[in-house]
C-alpha cells in the first residue's frame, strides 16, 4: 500500500492503483446504478476513453471532475473486455499507458517513488547531489535498470552510456518513466485479462457493439519482400533445418528465425506452421511469442533481427562467403547485390 | 598423445589428487550444479551431479581426469539433458584469456601447423596457410610470463569496474588463475544470478568498453562550443566518464598542467565530432577489460573446477587471494622437480618456477617433473620408452 496520502486527483490520474479500487468500493455502486441518468457523464467518458484509444492511440487526461475520471476507468475496462477483441485490448492498454506516462512526467517526486515501489516493485531512490554534468533525480539498481533497458535498441540506453556508480544507475525523470511504459501497459492488460464480465445492463450492450464496429481490424504485417527460402542467410537456414529435423531450436535460434521472417513480411500463420513441427510445440505460447515479436502484442515494438555480432556471441552464426561483410542477417543478399550492381556500372 | 604418455599423465594426476584432494574447491549449491570431465582419452563426460563435496572429490580421485568442469549455472535437475535441466540461475562469470590479447611476446612463442599441407611456423596463426591457402590451421599457444601479466592487468581492470561501478565487494569476487592462459572471475549470489542473456550481454559491453558514445561525455554532432568544457568529465568523476578522462590524462602526461576537461575540449575542437568519436571509442576499449563475451553470456557454460589440474599444462586452476601479487608460473605449480626423461618433439622456450627451459627440438632429455608434464600435456613431448 502507498504510504503517502493520495487525494482524489491522484486517484484520477492513476486509476489502476488499488487505492482507486477502494475508493470505488466505498461508494458501493452497482452497474445498474451506473447506468442511471445520474451517471451519464461517467458512461460517456468511459466510451470516450475507448474511442480515443481507437482513434488516436492515446487517452486524454480529463481532470475537471476527478470523480468521473476515476469511475469511468473500470467502466471502460468492462467495455473493452466485453467487446472481446484481442487487438482492442492491446490498443486500449497502450493508450491508457501513454496517458499515465504524461501525468507521471509532471508528478511530484515522492509520489513517483511510491508508485514505482508499490506497483512495479522497483526501489527508486531520490538523488539530491549532482554526480555528473547533468542533473539526475533518481537512481535504481543496475539489475532493475537492465531488465527493462535491454528492450530498447538505441545505444544511449546501453549501460555504458548511463551514469553508473556503486551498483546504481542515475536517471532523469523522463528516462525513468520511459523505462516502465511497457509495464504500466502490461498492468492494465493483465487487469483486462483477469477480468470477468458481469451481467451488463442493456444500455451497455449498444455501446459495446458500437465500439466493436469502430475498432480497426488487426494490423497487417507490412510489405512482404518475397525472399525464397533458398535465399535465406545461413544462420536462418540452419534454424529452419533444426526445426525440420524435429530438433529443439535453442532460444536464440527461435528469436532469430521469427524476427527474420517477420521482417521479410511472412505472416504469423505461416511462421506458426513452421513451429508446429517442433517437439515442444505449444500453440498458445508460440502464437503469443510470434505475435509479440511481430509487434501485434504488448505494444507497438516490432522486433528487428539480431545483429550478426550478437549471433556470433550466441554461437548461432554459420557464416559463409556470401555473408560477406553484412552486419545483420536481413542484409543478406541485399548488400551483396548492391555491390555487384555498382561494379557493373 | 600416445597411450603410454596418457597413462603416465593419468598416474601423475592421480598421485597429485591423492595428496591434495582437500584442495579442490566445491562450488556453492553443489547439488544444483552440473559437472563434467574429460578423460585422457579425450572423451567428454557431462551431465553428472553430486550430492556433496565428498562425492565430488571421490569421483575426481577415482577418474583422475585430464580436466574437470562445473556449470556456472544451477538447475532443478542438473543431470538431465540440457533442455530438461530447468535453469534456476547462475554465477556471474568472466573469462580473460592471454591468447585474445595482442601481447608482443606471442609472435615468439605461438606456433601453428597447417592441417592440410603440414607447414608449420613459430608466430601468430595466419588466417590462411601461406603455402597451400588452406584454412584448417591448428595453433599451439603457450602463455609466458609477459602475456600472463597482460592478462592479469585485464583482470585488475575488470575487478576495478566490478567494485566501483557495480558496487560488488572485493571479497565477493572469486578470482582464479585458469591453469593455462588466463583468469576467471566469478561472483556468486549477486543481483545478476537470474539475469538473462540480453542483460549479461549488455554488461559484457559495459566492462569491455564497447559502444561508448561521445554524447555521454556531453557533446554531440551539433554541439556548440559554448560551455563545452563544463560538460566534459574530470578525472575524479565516477563510471565511464571518469575512466575516459583518466585514460586521456595518462596519455598526455607530458602536459601535466592541463586538466582533462581542457584536453577533451581541445581534442574536440581540433578534430571534430567524427574523429573525436573514434578517439573516444579507442579510449573506452583500452580502458575496458578484454574478456571472452561468450563465457559471461552463455548461461549453460561449464568452467574448470577450482583446485583441479589443467590437463594441458599440469598447472592448477588456483584461487588468487591477492591478484596483484599472484605469479601463475610459480603459484599454480602442482608438480615437483623429480627428474624424468622425455622425448621432446618441438617446444619453444618456457619458464616455470623462475627456471628456463628450451627451446628443444627432437631431443631426449631429462626434465623436472613440472616441466615434463607441461610439455607432455601439450603434446610437445612423449615419455621415453
Ligand atoms: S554472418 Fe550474419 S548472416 Fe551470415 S550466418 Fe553469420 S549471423 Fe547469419
Ligand atoms: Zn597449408
Ligand atoms: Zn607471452
Amino acid at each position: 500500500m502507498i504510504s503517502i496520502d493520495l487525494g482524489q486527483e491522484d486517484l484520477a490520474k492513476y486509476p489502476f492503483l488499488d487505492e482507486a479500487g477502494d475508493y470505488i468500493k466505498a461508494r458501493d455502486l452497482s452497474l445498474v446504478d451506473i447506468s442511471q441518468p445520474d451517471f451519464n457523464r461517467v458512461i460517456r467518458r468511459a466510451r470516450q476513453r475507448v474511442l480515443q484509444a481507437i482513434r488516436s492511440r492515446e487517452v486524454s487526461g480529463e481532470m475537471d471532475t476527478p470523480e468521473i475520471e476515476i469511475l469511468s476507468f473500470p467502466i471502460a475496462l468492462i467495455l473493452v473486455k466485453a467487446a472481446n477483441l484481442d487487438h482492442l485490448i492491446s490498443r486500449y492498454s497502450h493508450a491508457e499507458a501513454i496517458r499515465v506516462e504524461k501525468f507521471l512526467e509532471d508528478e511530484r517526486e515522492d509520489l513517483i517513488v511510491e508508485i514505482f515501489r508499490n506497483i512495479l516493485k522497483i526501489n527508486v531512490i531520490l538523488v539530491t547531489s549532482k554526480i555528473s554534468f547533468s542533473k539526475h533525480n533518481y537512481k535504481i539498481s543496475i539489475i532493475d535498470y537492465l531488465r527493462r533497458a535491454t528492450r530498447f535498441h538505441e545505444l544511449q540506453w546501453k549501460l555504458i552510456n548511463r551514469t553508473v556508480d556503486d551498483g546504481n544507475v542515475y536517471l532523469k525523470s523522463n528516462e525513468l518513466i520511459r523505462l516502465i511504459r511497457q509495464e504500466i501497459e502490461s498492468k492494465i492488460q493483465d487487469k483486462l485479462k483477469e477480468m470477468v464480465v458481469p451481467q451488463l445492463p442493456q444500455s451497455f450492450i449498444k455501446t459495446i457493439q458500437e465500439l466493436s464496429i469502430l475498432s480497426p481490424p488487426p494490423p497487417k504485417l507490412t510489405g512482404k519482400v518475397n525472399i525464397s527460402p533458398d535465399k535465406y542467410p545461413p544462420c536462418v537456414k540452419a534454424a529452419l533445418d533444426l526445426l525440420k529435423k524435429g530438433e529443439n531450436l535453442p532460444h536464440y535460434g527461435r528469436f532469430l528465425l521469427t524476427t527474420y521472417l517477420v521482417n521479410i513480411g511472412e505472416s504469423v500463420d505461416e511462421i506458426m506452421s513452421l513451429y508446429s513441427r517442433s517437439p515442444d510445440f505449444n500453440e498458445r505460447i508460440t502464437k503469443y511469442q510470434v505475435e509479440h515479436i511481430a509487434g501485434l502484442k504488448g505494444g507497438r515494438v516490432k522486433y528487428t533481427c539480431p545483429s550478426c555480432r550478437t549471433l556470433i556471441t550466441h554461437g548461432f552464426c554459420f557464416k559463409t562467403k556470401e555473408c560477406n561483410k553484412i552486419r545483420n542477417p536481413l542484409q543478406f543478399g541485399v548488400k551483396t547485390n548492391l555491390k555487384s550492381n555498382k561494379k557493373r556500372k | 598423445m600416445d597411450k603410454k604418455t596418457s597413462i603416465f599423465l593419468k598416474k601423475k594426476f592421480k598421485e597429485y589428487y591423492f595428496r591434495h584432494i582437500e584442495a579442490i574447491e566445491s562450488p556453492s549449491r553443489i547439488k544444483e550444479r552440473e559437472f563434467g570431465y574429460m578423460t585422457f582419452d579425450r572423451i567428454m563426460i557431462r551431465h553428472i551431479s553430486f550430492q556433496n563435496s565428498g562425492d565430488m572429490q571421490a569421483r575426481i580421485l577415482k577418474e583422475s581426469p585430464n580436466s574437470v568442469y562445473y556449470s556456472t549455472s544451477f538447475y532443478e535437475e542438473p543431470s538431465l539433458p540440457m533442455h530438461e535441466k530447468g535453469w534456476k540461475g547462475g554465477d556471474f562469470t568472466f573469462d580473460i584469456d592471454a591468447d585474445t590479447l595482442s601481447s608482443p611476446c606471442r609472435k615468439d612463442h605461438d606456433k601453428w601447423i597447417c592441417r592440410i599441407c603440414g607447414m608449420q611456423q613459430v608466430g601468430i596463426k595466419p588466417k590462411k596457410c601461406p603455402s597451400c591457402k588452406g584454412t584448417r590451421i591448428h595453433e599451439i599457444n603457450i602463455a609466458c610470463g609477459i602475456c600472463l601479466d597482460d592478462a592479469k592487468n585485464e583482470a585488475i581492470k575488470l575487478q576495478d569496474i566490478l567494485i566501483n561501478d557495480f558496487g560488488i565487494q572485493k571479497a565477493n569476487i572469486d578470482t582464479f588463475f585458469s591453469g593455462s592462459m588466463g583468469y576467471h572471475l566469478s561472483i556468486a549470489n549477486s543481483d545478476f544470478a537470474e539475469a538473462n542473456q540480453a542483460v549479461r550481454s549488455d554488461i559484457v559491453d559495459y566492462v569491455s568498453g564497447q559502444a561508448f558514445l561521445p554524447e555521454s561525455l556531453g557533446v554531440s554532432r551539433k554541439s556548440s562550443y559554448e560551455n563545452m568544457i563544463d560538460r566534459f568529465p574530470s578525472e575524479s568523476e565516477k563510471g565511464w566518464r571518469g575512466r575516459i578522462a583518466r585514460y586521456l590524462k595518462d596519455q598526455q602526461n607530458r602536459e601535466k598542467h592541463m586538466d582533462t576537461q581542457m584536453i577533451l575540449t581541445e581534442l574536440f575542437q581540433k578534430v571534430g565530432y567524427r574523429k573525436f568519436k573514434l578517439a573516444i571509442e579507442e579510449a573506452a576499449k583500452k580502458s575496458g577489460a578484454t574478456i571472452d563475451p561468450a563465457v559471461t553470456t552463455d548461461i549453460h557454460r561449464i568452467l574448470r573446477l577450482p583446485g583441479t589440474l589443467h590437463g594441458k599444462t599440469g598447472l592448477l586452476k588456483k584461487r588468487c587471494k591477492n591478484l596483484e601479487n599472484f605469479s601463475p608460473l610459480d603459484d599454480a605449480i602442482a608438480f615437483g622437480s623429480d627428474p624424468i626423461k622425455v622425448i621432446v618433439d618441438d617446444s619453444p622456450q618456457f619458464s616455470l618456477m623462475e627456471e628456463q627451459f628450451g627451446p628443444f627440438k627432437s631431443e631426449s632429455i631429462e626434465l623436472p617433473m613440472m616441466a615434463a608434464i607441461y610439455l607432455l600435456g601439450q603434446d610437445m613431448a612423449k615419455v621415453d620408452e
